[in-house]
């Protein structure tokens, strides 16, 4: 689709100022920045040369140079400032601080990201003209075992762990070597190289029962890197109804692709172990059919007919 | 038709640039002689004006208008302040930036995370002092992405209409006057005024329905100006969840399984297999999802309707 005239403006507008800011950036880099592409930005960077103050002398237009490898703006006129944030962007960052502060700590920085975040609020016209807000109280829940795993995050170090997989619906105990910490829907979840499956598994924080530090070897990374090629990836083709394109967003990290199919959406998912997927795609609304692997699809089928049969 | 193209964008930037550079008001006449790409006949230019200025402040551009001469005031004057124009934050420093990096990678819908990055263009395009810096913090997802959040968002903005079908314990057709959208645990939350009631409700974004329309009239309604979108919500006394009443359902599950109901459930023993799950829930649909996800260790007994719509929410999935 055609950009309008309007998001062509906008982005021209930005443009300067961070050019400006970053002389001898090539267009490819400028280009990443804005998300959009190389060509795009070289006809911004085209038109942006006829643009001036009244008068239009090359003492009043933009004086930019672009160079094969760089470019650079000499003379941004009256631009060379960023423009105000609008009011969607500073509620992405104003919730935003919100959902962190309570993660951090760190008490110094846990005031530094208070005092910022009530800097952007009063750029906000006035608090009650909010559009949105975060209404917890405690947005992420901090569980009992979260210094210890990001201690054994940075000693690079494996820990014993009882873990009640929902998945599985069961307790089990694995060794696992953590490598990093994210939050989703107000709950922390570990990703760690599971030693008992052989790949890189997620665990919500708040679902493990003990921790130990295990006697475990320390992990060479080829060892990691290798686990990638153990598990033979599975692309699972699925026809949803169009009203579950919120699961696709979700999980756009194991979406490989996605096509409208008349009134549904193709989807196809590339995932290690099937079991995870199986499950979600039971409980999506409307309808889902699985078109592959056959295996997968069996399987899916099966499920749904022992849960009937429950009723029969 | 609205014109598109590198023209039309050059002569907004020529605009900007010129009322953003004049410490007076500039007359149509003189913004016509002296700013470049308006041609054709005076209302041609006038209408090119029109819409040019109402694109511009699409863009958030405060274009002052006013008088030079009191004496002539029916001749308006237009400028832009460049302190209206321009981001006045002070200096960042590399700690601030990585807090407001962090915090702006927290959204998962498009319109705020595009924004984010839209602002995160603008801050790197003042000085930013100090080295990078590592806040050690976890990556976060602040929430579940839903299909509604930029028309909501458009339609509070606009004050505009909107009406869909909700689903709690009945579906039902609301028509609301949207206030604003609060994130509670991963999830968003419409506030507004029920318009056939004339209440306060709050509605669970992921509920409303794919029929979620937005009536054309802009400015249709006023919000009270003591209005608070975070007060709204935690003074549960004043507004609740539109269809939050609730209804028990009894379930059976295995012994040791469907940890996700158990969590939600008064659990006693029926026998050496099963457990007896007593389950209050306002949406039929969300306990749906929980008692799929649980397979063959779940069971719905009571209500038989729910049972039956249970039945039909699985049989949906199957072919054809």
């Amino acid at each position: 689709m055609a950009e309008s005239a309007i998001d062509r403006t906008s982005r021209a507008l930005d443009l300067i100022p961070y050019i400006s800011s970053h002389p001898g950036l090539t267009i490819d880099e400028i280009a990443a920045k804005f998300s959009t592409t190389p060509t795009q930005i070289f006809k911004d960077l085209e038109m942006l040369f006829m643009c001036g103050l009244p008068g239009y002398s090359h003492l009043e237009l933009i004086d930019m140079e672009l160079a094969d490898d760089y470019v650079a703006i000499n003379n941004p006129q009256n631009l060379d400032r960023p423009r105000k944030l609008s009011r969607l962007e500073l509620t992405s960052i104003t919730l935003g601080l919100d959902l962190i502060t309570s993660l951090i700590s760190d008490e110094a920085l846990q005031h530094t990201a208070i005092a910022l975040r009530t800097r952007f609020a009063n750029l906000l016209a006035t608090g009650s003209d909010a559009i949105a807000a975060v209404v917890d109280e405690s947005p992420v829940k901090s569980s009992s075992f979260d210094h210890e795993i990001r201690a054994a995050i940075e000693k690079g170090s494996s820990v014993d762990i009882e873990y009640r997989s929902v998945v599985k619906d069961e307790l089990s105990r694995r060794t696992i070597y953590p490598r990093s910490i994210y939050s989703e829907r107000g709950h922390l979840y570990t990703v760690a190289y599971c030693l008992r499956s052989g790949e890189d598994r997620h665990f919500r924080n708040d679902r493990i029962i003990s921790l130990a530090t295990a006697a475990a070897p320390e992990l060479e990374v080829s060892d990691v890197s290798q686990s990638g090629s153990k598990v033979d990836l599975m692309h699972v083709k699925v026809l949803l109804s169009p009203r579950n394109r919120f699961f696709l967003e979700a999980h756009d990290s194991i979406v490989e692709s996605v096509e409208p199919h008349g009134q549904e959406l193709l989807a196809v998912f590339t995932v290690g172990s099937g079991d995870w997927l199986l499950r979600e795609l039971i409980a999506l609304p409307g309808r889902v059919e699985v078109l592959g692997p056959q295996e997968f699809a069996d399987d899916f089928y099966r499920r749904l007919d022992a849960i009937l049969a429950q009723y029969r | 038709m609205s014109e598109a193209g590198p023209q039309k964008s050059e002569r907004l930037i020529n605009l900007t640039m010129a009322l953003l550079a004049s410490r007076r008001f500039l007359s149509k006449a003189e913004i016509f002689t002296h700013v470049e790409g308006y041609s054709g006949s005076p209302e041609t230019m006038e209408r090119m004006f029109e819409r040019d200025k109402n694109d511009l402040r699409d863009l958030g551009l405060e274009i002052e208008v006013g008088s030079e001469d009191p004496l002539f005031e029916d001749e308006a004057g237009y400028r832009i302040r460049p302190e209206s124009y321009s981001l006045d934050i002070g200096e960042i420093d590399s700690a601030e930036y990585a807090l407001i990096s962090l915090a702006t990678s927290t959204w998962q819908n498009s319109l705020l995370s595009k924004s984010g990055q839209r602002a995160i263009r603008k801050i790197e395009s003042l000085k930013v002092a100090g080295e990078n810096y590592d806040l050690a913090l976890p990556f976060i997802r602040a929430e579940i992405p839903g299909e509604h959040f930029d028309l909501l968002w458009q339609a509070i903005e606009n004050r505009q209409i909107v009406s869909f079908t909700y689903h709690s314990l009945k579906d039902s057709f609301r028509k609301i006057a949207p206030y604003g959208l609060g994130l509670r645990r991963g999830f968003w939350y419409l506030v507004g005024l029920d318009l056939e009631k004339n209440e306060l409700r709050n509605f669970k974004v992921k509920r409303i329905d794919v029929d979620l329309n937005a009536e054309k009239k802009k400015d249709a309604f006023l919000r009270p100006a003591d209005f608070n979108i975070t007060a709204a919500f935690l003074n549960n006394d004043a507004i609740s969840e539109a269809g939050s009443e609730k209804q028990e359902a009894s379930l059976h599950l295995r012994i040791g399984k469907a940890q996700e109901l158990r969590a939600i459930a008064q659990i006693s023993l029926l026998n050496e297999d099963w457990d007896l799950a007593k389950i209050s829930y306002s949406s039929s649909h969300e306990l749906f999802e929980l008692v799929a996800k649980a397979g063959t260790s779940a069971i719905i007994v009571e209500p038989k309707s729910l049972q039956a719509d249970f039945i039909s929410w699985i049989g949906e999935k199957h072919h054809g």
